[in-house]
């Protein structure tokens, strides 16, 4: 089963991605304590990790930091600004609120995509 | 000395010419400065009559500030050491009306080798006011020039700068005649990337048709990067050259609440969508749930989708009540009221919403005040959802009244999470929000609107706090 860890500041929309995502048969973890984050890192090693852009200082060092670098992070977004969107550190990006087939696509082909990476290594 | 015949054949010439020219005016002064005679071409123009003045000191017809300056006798002492002296200066009529004239003095010696001074003047009075008068329109037209804030420059068919205000050297950096050697495509050339600008303006000589609303950024002397607005105008044509006129406006702060404008939209859109993707979740799970006939699921789902609904609905409210507020349209409705009933109703309204909390009164409130019974209600249940937001896990706030004879104040203290000292001093600032809380409620507008409420009501706000031990929100306002 792949696991997914999702970050953001607000426990609603975390606790509806996991049931939702649940239902895809995907395991999934949430925070929304940045400082938990390393932690999880270690112990869940997540496939994929889903953030909000808000949290974008956090991804950047997720991206900076070696043992992380190679996982793929889906941010979140409720900006519509493309300007803003270009200076992003994640893999992708999801527009809320969220249109879920494409949510769904997107989650598939970044896992999908780690895993031929590993696979390589 | 031997006059020769020719001279003293003209002599009738020199008559005829000092007694009959209208436009030269004719003294003879002796050597002390007495006027021996004037011919009529002056006694005409000055309004004296001979007797008036024949035996006189010329020092009367110089004007008293020149007399001060000692400038008859300096005019005497020229032409009596030189032989001839000229200058302007002005002469005062009978009428003591004033005439600026061109005056040649030159030493002439009679048969008797008597010396006199003979000085022919010329009215040039209407010269000299137009030259005054050009004098005063350029110096006029220059500080016009000079006063301008936005940078004006005059450039010729080659951009070469012509002309330049003051404005010009705050924002380049050339000063004085200097720039008159200079180049303005030269100048822009590192702001100018793909030679727009130039091109326009270019065009705009040749075509004899101006733009306007061209924008630039370029970093001034300061170091300062700054917007311009550039606009230009085909001057009319002088010597046959054609030239423009650019004027170059700082929008910088303009773009500057624009830029901010659109931060503070993309934001509160953000925020919006946060409750609008919980629910597009919710939906999304609640058609599962109908499929698999899972009624809890599809109950917990609906209740969630109402929460995510009044949230939504009270980040509009927050957001439309800051509007008014922050463009100074909150008017307070003023009525008397006990203050501590107020209070009651306060509480009653956040012990609905939050029945797991125990909110404790402290102190008395019954007295009368003179506020805006609504607004202060609105600035107490704040504090109160806060304190219950901040609690992480706590359920005691204590809100205590206080009161003396100037004033009467409120504090909400709750003992959960804390703020931490940097972030203490933002929490009344608009779109605030500590970072560990930003989940849950509101847009940060909350303790903004409390802020501009107490403030309408001329009085203070403040916040005491210790991270990992609670904090303590005032307020006061006058009795």
């Amino acid at each position: 089963m792949k696991k997914i860890l999702v970050i953001n500041n607000d426990i609603d929309t975390m606790s509806l991605l996991k049931n939702w995502l649940e239902k895809k048969s995907y395991t999934v973890k949430y925070t929304g304590n940045e400082e938990e984050v390393p932690a999880i890192m270690e112990d869940f090693s997540p496939h994929l990790v889903i953030a909000d852009v808000m949290q974008h200082e956090l991804v950047e060092r997720l991206k900076k930091n070696k043992k992380t670098r190679s996982i793929p992070v889906l941010l979140m977004t409720g900006y519509t600004l493309r300007q803003t969107i270009n200076r992003l550190p994640g893999d992708d990006i999801i527009e809320k609120p969220f249109n879920l087939a494409l949510f769904e696509k997107k989650i598939e082909r970044l896992i999908q995509k780690v895993v031929t990476i590993n696979a390589a290594n | 000395m031997e006059v020769t015949p020719d001279l003293f054949s003209s002599f009738n010439y020199f008559e005829t010419l000092f007694h009959n020219t209208v436009q030269n005016m004719v003294l003879l002064i002796d050597k002390e400065g007495s006027i021996v005679t004037v011919n009529e071409a002056f006694t005409n123009y000055f309004g004296y009559e001979s007797k008036d003045i024949v035996g006189k000191n010329l020092a009367v017809l110089f004007t008293e500030e020149d007399q001060k300056n000692g400038m008859p006798e300096k005019e005497l002492h020229n032409v009596l050491s030189k032989g001839q002296a000229s200058d302007n200066n002005y002469l005062v009529s009978k009428d003591k009306s004033i005439t600026w004239v061109s005056g040649e003095s030159v030493l002439v010696e009679n048969q008797d080798g008597k010396v006199s001074i003979l000085k022919i003047i010329q009215n040039i009075h209407k010269q000299k006011l137009s030259e005054i008068s050009l004098k005063n329109l350029n110096e006029f037209n220059e500080n016009i020039l000079s006063s301008i804030e936005d940078v004006v420059i005059v450039l010729d068919r080659h951009l070469n700068i012509v002309k330049a205000n003051n404005a010009f050297s705050s924002l380049f950096r050339h000063t004085g005649p200097d720039i008159q050697r200079l180049n303005f495509a030269d100048l822009i050339k590192p702001y100018d990337e793909f030679e727009e600008l130039q091109s326009n303006i270019q065009n705009a000589i040749t075509s004899k048709k101006g733009f306007s609303n061209s924008l630039i950024e370029m970093e001034i002397i300061s170091g300062e990067k700054k917007i311009f607005d550039i606009s230009c105008s085909s001057m009319p044509e002088t010597d046959w050259e054609s030239h423009a006129l650019l004027v170059i406006h700082d929008i910088t702060i303009h773009k500057q609440v624009e830029r901010e404008r659109e931060d503070v939209i993309g934001f509160v859109a953000h925020e919006l969508r946060n409750p609008l993707a919980n629910l597009v979740l919710c939906n999304e799970i609640m058609g599962d749930a109908l499929k698999e006939n899972n009624a809890e699921e599809l109950n917990e789902m609906l209740q969630r989708s109402k929460n995510n609904v009044s949230r939504l609905n009270k980040m509009i409210a927050e957001l439309y009540d800051a509007t008014r507020v922050n463009s100074g349209n909150l008017k307070l409705d003023i009525t008397l009221f006990n203050f501590g009933d107020m209070i009651r109703e306060a509480i009653d309204t956040v012990e609905v919403l939050q029945p797991s909390y125990n909110i404790a009164v402290k102190g008395d409130g019954d007295l009368e005040i003179a506020g805006d019974r609504y607004r202060l209600i609105q600035v107490i249940t704040n504090y109160l959802g806060n304190g219950i937001k901040y609690s992480n896990g706590q359920t005691e706030v204590i809100l205590t009244i206080s009161h003396d004879s100037k004033s009467v104040s409120v504090s909400v203290k709750d003992e959960g999470l804390g703020i931490s000292a940097q972030q203490l001093p933002h929490i009344f600032e608009r779109f605030f929000r500590a970072e560990k809380t930003k989940n849950l409620e509101g847009i940060g507008l909350g303790l903004y609107l409390c802020r501009q409420i107490i403030h309408a009501h001329n009085g203070k706000v403040w916040a005491e706090s210790e991270e990992g031990k609670g904090s303590t929100f005032y307020f006061s306002i006058p009795r």
